[in-house]
Parts: structure tokens; C-alpha cells; sequence
């Protein structure tokens, strides 16, 4: 114990130590020891051990994308034409949407199509989906490959899985509303028809998105809803096809490095890690495949990058690739659970598991609940200590003590206690009474903000102004007026350091919560907020602008407009714009893919804010 | 003051989660608060099975007891909407118990603090039980259990547990009043409903010998209360054979809960387990977590021979905690409580630890859930590890909360810092003295 005590008021620098750890542990994880290299973990898939019998020339290709490309005819019509002419079955599926809520929010319709290739060598109980989505305003050239390559198919008799090729219009809504229609549920705001056929459980998925008519290499978008990801073992499959056909593979636009120095090395990989977690943060998908990995079918995307200087690779190689993880998931015995599910991904060829990368972010919020924990243990010492001091006064005066003092305590007994609850009432509230007023208050607050975007189009009535603007204004008032809110309730000395313990406590648990969920955010929320809470604790006066400073600048607002200010590049002309366009684009994001991110800053993040608000203007010690 | 302010808030808040249907939906599907015996969806199966196929026998989906069916069945019949009345109104009669009962338990502590006070050791009155812990203690009890999220959850799942924390509230009222018939009736009804609760009749003895009027030796108590326990009993069963002549459907219900063969998951210990262990030794692991439940009532009877309410708070926190089909619902009843101790609370060894473990554990578990049915990445392992910190949870508040009772116990006779006979050591108390 006495050694404990001893630490106690060194604690801070060993928080921050902490902290700084977690920090260097994390950019420690793309090193060459850390990171592990992919390997298949499900011997089923059996990737490129097969001969690809694709036989499409480039010109044929060409030819039918040509014939899509009519300018007569819509595209959906073109399609199911020919995949009528393949022998395939085709339906098609009407659905509305609704893509805007701030602005025009008007109700727009789309057409899906799909074709089934059913299996030869079994009933429909199994599927694989290969998605292409139909741009609105470009072609996707995709289209071409994988009507040759359906077209080959309906005669190949080795499929032991039904194929389905679903065009899906209007990005991830079509593919939404195709899989709630599929699986027979409805979700906001898609509304879908029923399908006209199915095939079976669907096992598995993936996205081609091919925006130009010459493909340089592929880049794979991994990132689904709200910090999902696609089992490793699919990751793996598409990267290996990939390679075996001689075209080069990204994720997130970043290849293996070459061999170089070990700086470089770990700077490169780190590089390739920050831009998946950046995509992840947000907690909305890079692509289609967001929609199936929703619904639990892993998925990824295949997007194809022209760039003229690397040359073409042409249309034949992809449609091998494809044919490829076709065949490779046509041998899937159960669906994919062997490999991992949660990892960041620092190139191609590696990975990063969660027993890595968990432990730094461990590491930072154990600094918070270190904190906390010492602050326990010191009122308990100050206490152990005070009554110490008290019994050595009472010494002498020891004598009969007891039973005189309890024959007091118990004339109270049957005396009327309003009036004592009415002289409680003129101290100080306790603590613990404190604490509850603070955290319901600030919670309701995180309310009023969830349900602020109501009154958006009243707003924009009232000050004459457009709706986007109008949503950034109220979320902004509301946030403002909760900070005058809560400091409008004085908490004493006391009750700040009881609920700052709470808070610590508090944002302990949230963070290491979402961190589970997605580690991306978890580990962003985890960096941006642990350290100026660790120094927030109330205390001296003297420095309690200081805190105020510190505790205003990790707000959820000024958060956003350093976001602001970073991704406008300091250009003062468009940091208004841009900040606005932030506000509008998590709360339609929220609204329209279900993305978690508002709703948590609204109802989580917030109020735990307002919390570590609300002990900055807490009562404190006067130096002197 | 506050008890009412608390009763009314507590109701206003199941009027208005009742009519928020995307709440309910959630909250009726959570492992956490619904188990196959408690669940309210299994209610209203059994139900209609019984009403349309006419044979009382079907009884696959719906394992709770027959007059808590009858009894729904009616009301759903009759008046739906008395329903949520009912749950609503077995809360607040609850929490009106509990207030009493508190009330009335602490003031008899009081007194008999008062009554032997020579025993007490000099210079202890910092520890003792104040008048203002009478005051506040029965009020923040009521406010507890009309607004914590367990209970509140547990109301508007519909789930029967709230029923048998009615029960169980009524008995600790009773026993603090010292009668055997009430008691034993309360008992009765409870031990129908969930069967654990039989062994509160250790406990139903040694109240009735420390609080009755007429002072009687604790043989007869015991005598008594089990004559009583049984005529209820049997009153009961025949009640319940009345509304469905049948004994196999009697015997169901207690074959469910004793043999577990529903293994969906819920906060308990049995489900992981006995989807793990193979089957050759089912029986003999199942005996060993029955025997665990009930095992401890014989020791703490012992040990607790005079405190014999903190025998019945031990005892129901151990069921909730052990018992087959556990829910949050049944650890809300003792959790709430725990301020009845709260003179003990200065000798609590690691109180911060504890509640937050129970806090992360009670987040993680639908967090765990939401990762392994829904985004299908994690696996049952990782919902198992949630509710097993939850149980962990649960078992170190309440051997902290009986270390902490003796430990004040030994403290008011022997001082606030007791040395070592003879030397100036002090003395550590550990959990077995």
C-alpha cells in the first residue's frame, strides 16, 4: 500500500506515459515483427488451382459493352436482352428512395435486373452474387465482362452454386433494396418490390466497378456499415486471383512497397493503415459490398484504376479475376468464418489482427482509468488519514463516550426529520446528488440534439436561409446552449471531482466499446480525447482558463471544424462551406445507410462531453 | 416525499417506454432479459397453443407455470390492456414493500443497537446506524427499484420475473413482521413459480424465531413454518391441478428448470457450459450446478443465524445469480437493496471495481450480441466472456457486501482498529472468521 501511496502523486506523469505509449505501440503496428502476412485460413477456396476457361476476346467484349452503350435504349432494356440471348433467367425489380433529407428530399425511383445461372450439379440452396452497379452518369464497363462471362457459364456444368448477376441502380440503394426484398425485410428509407425469383442463401458477394474501358490495376474497398469488414479469407481470394493474372492490386490505392530501409517501411505501411481507419471512421461503406456484409455476406469491391502511363491490362484479365473468385467461392463447403474479422489491413499481403492492435488502445484508456482509480485512492487516504487525526484528538476525552454519544444519536429517533431534510437542503448537495443532476442533464442534451434536425425546415423558414444551412445552425445553437446549460448548474469542488472520476470512468468504458465495434473510431475518439481529460482535474483557480481552452477544443464542434480546417487545406474562402457540408453529410449519412455515427456523437459522445464541461467550471481551490 | 415523487416517476416512465414500440421490440428480444422461462413471447405462445389445440399437454414452447397462464390468459381474454396494468402494478406494490419493509427492519435494528449497547465497543459510534440512515435508506430503495434500468427493462419486457420479485419483496415484508403464514405463503408462491426459492425456508425459521411477538424456540419456528409452507404448497399445486388436470404438465415446469435443456444464451453460467460439455457427463455436471445454487443456504444459515434478513438478501442474490435461467431482472431485487447495508459500506474492499465492472459487463453484453448475430464477426465466445465478467460482477459485490456486514459486526464489538490479542498488530479480518 505504502507503495501505491508513494505513486500517487507522480500519477499523471504516468498517465501521460501511458498515453504516449499507447500512441508509439500503435504506429508501432505496421512494423515488419507486428504485422502478419496473409494466409488462407479455409482450404475449401482453393484459389487459382483451376484452368480459366474464359474465353472472350477484348474486341467481343468492347462489342457488348458497345451494344449496352445505345443511346436509344435504356440500359436495364439492353441488359435483359441479353442475358435473355445467354439463357439466363431474368427479372427485374422497381424500388423508390429517398437519396436527400436536407434540401430537395423528393421520393426517386430505380429499376434493378438480375440474372440467375442456375446450378447444374445442385438444387438452389446456395448463391453467390456478382454486383454491378449501374452508374448514373457514366457506364460501367464491367457490364461487358460479365455478360460474356454469364453467357459462358449457363454451359459450364462445375457450378455447384447458383450464380446471380444483379445490376443495381443508384449505388448502395439498389443493392439495399434488392437485399431487403431478397431477405423479406423493410428498412428506411428504401422500399422495394418483391422480388419475382430467388435463388438460395446467398454465401457470399462481390462488387466490379469499372468506370473507364481500360483497367492499369485494381483497388479493393474493404470497409462496410459501421466498421464492418469482410471475412480476410475473401480479401485474400481476390488478391491472390488478382496477382495469379498478372495485374497489379491496391488497397485503398496503396501497393506492397518495395524493399527498403525499415523507416520507410513502417512509414509506408502506416500510410496504407491511417487511410483505411480514415474510411472507417466515418462508419459509412467504400462500396456496394457494405450493403451485403450488412445483411452478414461477405463482400468486397473490385474497382478498377486506369492509368494510362501504367498501360492496359484489357478486359480478358479481369473477367479471368472474376472468373476466378467465382470459382474459388463455388467451392465454399460452409460459409466463411475460419479467417479473421477484425483487422486493418497495412498493404496487401499483411494484416493486423485484433490481438495487435487492441492492446496500445488499451494502453490509452487504462491512462484514463488510472486516473480515475488514483483519485479514488486518494480521498480514501485523505479520509483514513482525517479520522486518524480525529480519534487521536478524541483520546483523551474517550471515557463513557460511546454510550453517551449513542443515547444521542437515538433521541432523534421519533423526532420529525423535515425539518433536518430542510436544513440538508441550504448545504451543499452531496456528491453523488450532484453527480446524477450533471449526467441527466447533459444526456438530455444529447437528446435535443438527436431530434434537432426536426425543425430544419422550420429554421429555414424562420431565418430565411437554405435547409443545409439552416440544420449546421440549429445543431450548433443546440450544442452552445448546452454548454451554457450545464455550467448553470455550479458544481462544489467536491461533487466536480466525484463526477470527473465518474466521466473518466465513463469515457473508459464508451470508448473501449465503440472500439470493439470500430476500432477505427474507438482508437480516433480514444487519441483525441484521453489526454486533455486526464487533464482536466479540477483544482487551482488559476488555471481553470487553461482547462476551459483544452476541454472546448476536443468539443464535438470544434472537432469538426479542425476536420474542416485540415480538409479545406487552410483555404479560409471554403472552410464556411465545407463545415456546413460536414454537418449536412453525417445527418443525411445517419438518415439514409444507417451509419451510427450522428446518432452516437448526439447521444453518447455529447453528453460525455458536456460532462468534462461541466467540471471545468466547477468550483475550485484559490492559490495561495 | 420522495417515495411518492419516485413511485410516480417510475411509473411514468413504463407508461411511456409501454408506448414506444421500437424500444419494447428491442428490449423483448434481448437474451439478457428474456430467458425461455420468463418470456413474455413464450407466454403468449403457450397461450394461444392452449386455447386453440384445446390439450393442456402442449407445452413445448411455453415452460412457465400454469396459473401464471390462466391468470394472463384471462386478463388477455377479458381485458388486454389490463395487462401492462398488472405489470406495472406488481412493480409499485413492489417497491411499496420494499419501502416498508426497510423502513420497518431498520428501525428494529436500531432499536436493538439501542437495546445492547453495553456490548458495544467505546468510541464506535461513527459506525453505528443512524436515524438518518431510517430515513433515507427505505426512500432511495423505492427510488431504485421504481427507476433502475433492470427493473424497468424487466417490467416492460413483460417478463414473469417481476411477479416473482413481487413475491419475494411481500416475504421480506412479512419476515420483518414476523409472521410464519405470510411467510410461508410468499415462499410458497415464489418456489411454485421459479422452485430456488425453497430454500428461503432456513431463512423463514430464523425470522420468525428473531422477529415474532411471542418469543417461541427456533424448533418449533422451523416446525411451524414448514407445516405452513406445506399447506400452502399443497393449496397451490391443487389449485394449479384444478386449472390443468394433468401432473406431467406440474412436473414440466420443475423438470425445465432443474434439468436446463434450453440452451439459448442468457447472463447465467449454464448455457455455454452444457453446449460445451458432451453428453455422457450432463448429468452429472447438471447435478453440480443445482447443487451449487442450493448449496450455500446451509452454511450461511449457520453463520447468519441471527441476522437472518442479510441470510434472505444472500440468498436471493445467489439464486439470481446461479440459478438456470437467470435474467437482469432477477439480479434487480437484491441490487437494489444493497442500500440497506449502506452502514456498511465504509469496510466495502473495492466498490469502485466492482460497479464498474458490472457497468462495462452489462454494456458489453448487448454490444457482444450485437457482434455475433447480427454483424456475424465475432462468435458465442465473445458474448460468453461478457456475461461471465457479469457474473463475476455479481458474486464479488455480493461476497463484498457479506465480508463487509461482518467485518462492521466484529468492528461494533471489538473497536474500530482490533489488535491481535496481546500485541499492537492489527488485525486483518479475512472472509472465513
Amino acid at each position: 500500500m505504502s507503495g501505491l501511496k508513494k505513486l500517487l502523486p507522480r500519477v499523471n506523469k504516468i498517465c501521460i506515459l501511458l498515453y504516449f505509449g499507447g500512441i508509439v505501440g500503435f504506429l508501432l503496428l505496421s512494423h515488419e515483427g507486428i504485422r502478419e502476412n496473409c494466409y488462407f485460413s479455409e482450404n475449401a477456396l482453393l484459389p487459382g488451382l483451376v484452368d480459366s476457361k474464359f474465353s472472350a476476346s477484348d474486341d467481343q467484349i468492347h462489342n457488348i459493352n458497345l451494344d449496352i452503350l445505345d443511346p436509344n435504349s435504356e440500359v436495364t432494356d439492353e441488359l435483359e436482352k441479353f442475358m435473355l440471348r445467354g439463357g439466363l433467367e431474368v427479372y427485374r425489380q422497381k424500388f423508390t428512395f429517398q437519396e436527400k433529407f436536407v434540401g430537395n428530399a423528393r421520393i426517386q425511383n430505380g429499376t434493378n435486373i438480375y440474372g440467375i445461372v442456375r446450378a447444374p450439379r445442385s438444387a438452389s440452396t446456395e448463391c453467390i452474387v456478382i454486383n454491378i452497379p449501374i452508374l448514373n452518369n457514366k457506364h460501367n464497363f464491367a457490364m461487358g465482362i460479365v455478360l460474356a462471362l454469364a453467357k459462358e457459364m449457363r454451359k459450364q456444368f462445375y457450378w455447384a452454386k447458383d450464380v446471380i448477376f444483379l445490376f443495381s441502380e443508384h449505388g448502395s440503394f439498389g443493392a439495399r433494396a434488392w437485399l431487403n426484398a431478397y431477405h423479406g425485410i423493410v428498412s428506411y428509407p428504401v422500399s422495394a418490390n418483391q422480388l419475382p425469383a430467388r435463388a438460395g442463401s446467398i454465401q457470399s458477394a462481390f462488387t466490379v466497378h469499372m468506370e473507364e474501358d481500360a483497367v492499369s490495376f485494381i483497388n479493393l474497398l474493404v470497409e462496410g456499415y459501421n466498421g464492418q469488414l469482410p471475412n480476410l479469407d475473401l480479401f485474400n481470394v481476390a488478391v491472390r486471383l488478382i496477382k495469379i493474372h498478372g495485374m497489379a492490386v491496391s488497397v485503398n490505392y496503396e501497393f506492397v512497397p518495395r524493399q527498403s530501409s525499415a523507416m520507410d517501411d513502417i512509414k509506408s505501411h502506416l500510410g496504407a493503415t491511417l487511410k483505411m481507419m480514415k474510411k472507417q471512421v466515418t462508419g459509412t461503406s467504400s462500396g456496394n459490398h457494405g450493403e451485403f456484409i450488412r445483411h452478414g455476406i461477405e463482400a468486397i469491391t473490385l474497382q478498377t484504376v486506369y492509368n494510362p502511363q501504367w498501360g492496359n491490362a484489357g478486359f480478358v484479365r479481369l473477367g479471368r479475376v472474376i472468373e476466378g473468385i467465382s470459382r474459388s467461392l463455388n467451392n465454399l463447403l460452409e460459409r466463411f468464418h475460419q479467417s479473421f474479422f477484425f483487422y486493418i489491413l497495412p498493404s496487401t499481403d499483411n494484416y493486423i489482427s485484433i490481438g495487435m492492435y487492441m492492446p496500445p488502445l488499451g494502453l490509452m484508456l487504462a491512462a484514463a482509468a488510472i486516473k480515475a482509480l488514483s483519485l479514488i485512492l486518494e480521498a480514501n487516504y485523505v479520509n483514513s488519514e482525517e479520522t486518524d487525526k480525529n480519534e487521536e484528538t478524541k483520546k483523551d476525552s474517550e471515557t463513557k463516550e460511546s454510550v453517551e454519544d449513542i443515547d444521542d444519536i437515538l433521541k432523534d429517533m421519533d423526532s420529525d426529520y423535515a425539518n433536518k431534510e430542510n436544513d440538508n437542503k441550504n448545504s451543499e448537495a452531496p456528491p453523488l446528488q450532484q453527480i446524477l443532476i450533471t449526467m441527466v442533464t447533459s444526456h438530455m442534451m444529447g437528446f435535443l440534439v438527436f431530434y434537432a434536425p426536426v425543425f430544419t425546415e422550420t429554421w429555414s423558414q424562420m431565418f430565411n436561409c437554405p435547409q443545409d444551412i439552416s440544420i449546421t445552425l440549429l445543431l450548433v445553437t443546440v450544442h452552445i446552449a448546452g454548454m451554457f446549460i450545464i455550467t448553470s448548474y455550479r458544481l462544489t469542488l467536491e461533487g466536480g471531482k466525484s463526477l470527473y472520476v465518474v466521466s473518466l470512468l465513463h469515457q473508459g468504458i464508451l470508448f473501449g466499446v465503440v472500439a470493439i465495434i470500430n476500432f477505427s473510431l474507438g482508437m480516433f475518439l480514444a487519441v483525441c480525447y484521453v489526454l486533455p481529460t486526464i487533464l482536466l482535474q479540477p483544482g487551482y483557480m488559476k488555471f481553470n482558463l487553461l482547462r476551459k481552452f483544452v476541454a472546448f477544443l476536443v468539443s464535438p464542434l470544434s472537432i469538426a471544424a479542425l476536420i474542416c480546417l485540415y480538409t479545406c487545406n487552410g483555404n479560409p474562402a471554403t472552410v464556411m462551406s465545407e463545415f456546413v457540408n460536414f454537418h449536412v453529410t453525417v445527418y443525411e449519412q445517419s438518415q439514409t445507410q444507417q451509419s451510427w455515427l450522428f446518432d452516437f456523437i448526439a447521444l453518447l459522445l455529447y453528453p460525455l462531453w458536456l460532462q468534462f464541461w461541466a467540471i471545468t467550471s466547477s468550483e475550485g481551490e484559490i492559490l495561495t | 416525499m420522495y417515495e411518492i415523487c419516485a413511485l410516480f416517476v417510475g411509473i411514468g416512465l413504463r407508461m411511456w417506454l409501454f408506448r414506444m414500440p421500437r424500444v419494447l421490440l428491442w428490449i423483448s428480444s434481448r437474451p439478457e432479459i428474456e430467458t425461455p422461462l420468463t418470456s413474455w413471447g413464450r407466454l403468449i405462445e403457450g397461450e394461444a397453443l392452449m386455447r386453440n389445440s384445446q390439450s393442456y399437454q402442449n407445452k413445448h414452447s411455453y415452460h412457465g407455470s400454469t396459473l401464471l397462464l390462466a391468470l394472463i390468459s384471462y386478463l388477455n381474454l377479458n381485458a388486454p390492456s389490463s395487462v401492462e396494468i398488472l405489470f406495472i402494478a406488481s412493480d409499485v406494490i413492489s417497491a411499496v414493500a420494499l419501502y416498508l419493509f426497510a423502513q420497518k427492519f431498520l428501525r428494529k435494528e436500531l432499536k436493538s443497537q439501542k437495546e445492547c449497547k453495553e456490548k458495544l465497543f467505546k468510541g464506535v459510534s461513527s459506525i453505528l446506524i443512524k436515524p438518518e440512515h431510517v430515513s433515507k435508506v427505505p426512500t432511495i430503495i423505492c427510488a431504485l427499484y421504481m427507476c433502475n434500468p433492470f427493473s424497468l427493462a424487466t417490467c416492460i419486457s413483460k417478463s414473469s420475473v417481476t411477479f416473482n420479485n413481487l413475491f419475494l419483496a411481500l416475504f421480506l415484508l412479512s419476515a420483518v413482521q414476523g409472521s410464519i403464514w405470510q411467510m410461508a405463503f410468499y415462499v410458497a408462491l415464489s418456489t411454485y413459480e421459479t422452485l430456488y426459492p425453497v430454500q428461503l425456508l432456513l431463512a423463514t425459521g430464523l425470522c420468525a424465531w428473531k422477529y415474532q411477538e411471542k418469543p417461541s424456540t427456533l424448533k418449533i419456528c422451523y416446525l411451524k413454518s414448514l407445516a405452513c409452507f406445506t399447506f400452502w404448497m399443497a393449496l397451490i399445486l391443487t389449485l394449479s391441478f384444478l386449472c390443468e388436470p394433468t401432473t406431467s404438465s406440474l412436473l414440466s415446469h420443475y423438470k425445465f428448470i432443474l434439468s436446463a435443456p434450453d440452451q439459448t444464451p442468457n447472463v447465467g453460467v449454464f448455457w455455454y457450459f452444457f453446449t460445451e460439455v458432451f453428453d455422457h457427463f450432463h448429468t452429472f455436471f447438471i447435478c453440480v450446478f443445482q447443487i451449487n445454487v442450493l448449496i450455500y443456504s446451509i452454511p450461511m444459515s449457520i453463520k447468519l443465524k441471527s441476522h437472518p434478513v442479510f441470510l434472505v438478501f444472500m440468498l436471493i442474490a445467489i439464486t439470481g445469480i446461479f440459478k438456470s435461467y437467470p435474467s437482469v431482472g432477477d439480479a434487480s431485487l437484491w441490487l437494489c437493496l444493497l442500500p440497506l447495508w449502506s452502514h456498511t459500506f465504509s469496510y466495502l474492499r473495492y466498490p469502485s471495481v466492482t460497479g464498474a465492472m458490472l457497468l462495462t459487463s452489462t454494456i458489453l453484453c448487448p454490444v457482444m450480441w450485437h457482434m455475433w448475430i447480427n454483424a456475424h464477426s465475432a462468435n458465442a465466445n465473445f458474448y460468453f466472456a461478457a456475461t461471465l465478467a457479469y457474473t463475476t460482477a455479481l458474486v464479488l459485490i455480493t461476497t463484498d457486501t457479506a465480508m463487509a456486514y461482518l467485518n462492521w459486526h466484529v468492528r461494533i464489538r471489538e473497536g474500530l482498529k482490533p489488535c491481535v490479542a496481546g500485541t499492537s498488530e492489527k488485525a486483518v479480518l479475512r472472509l472465513m472468521n
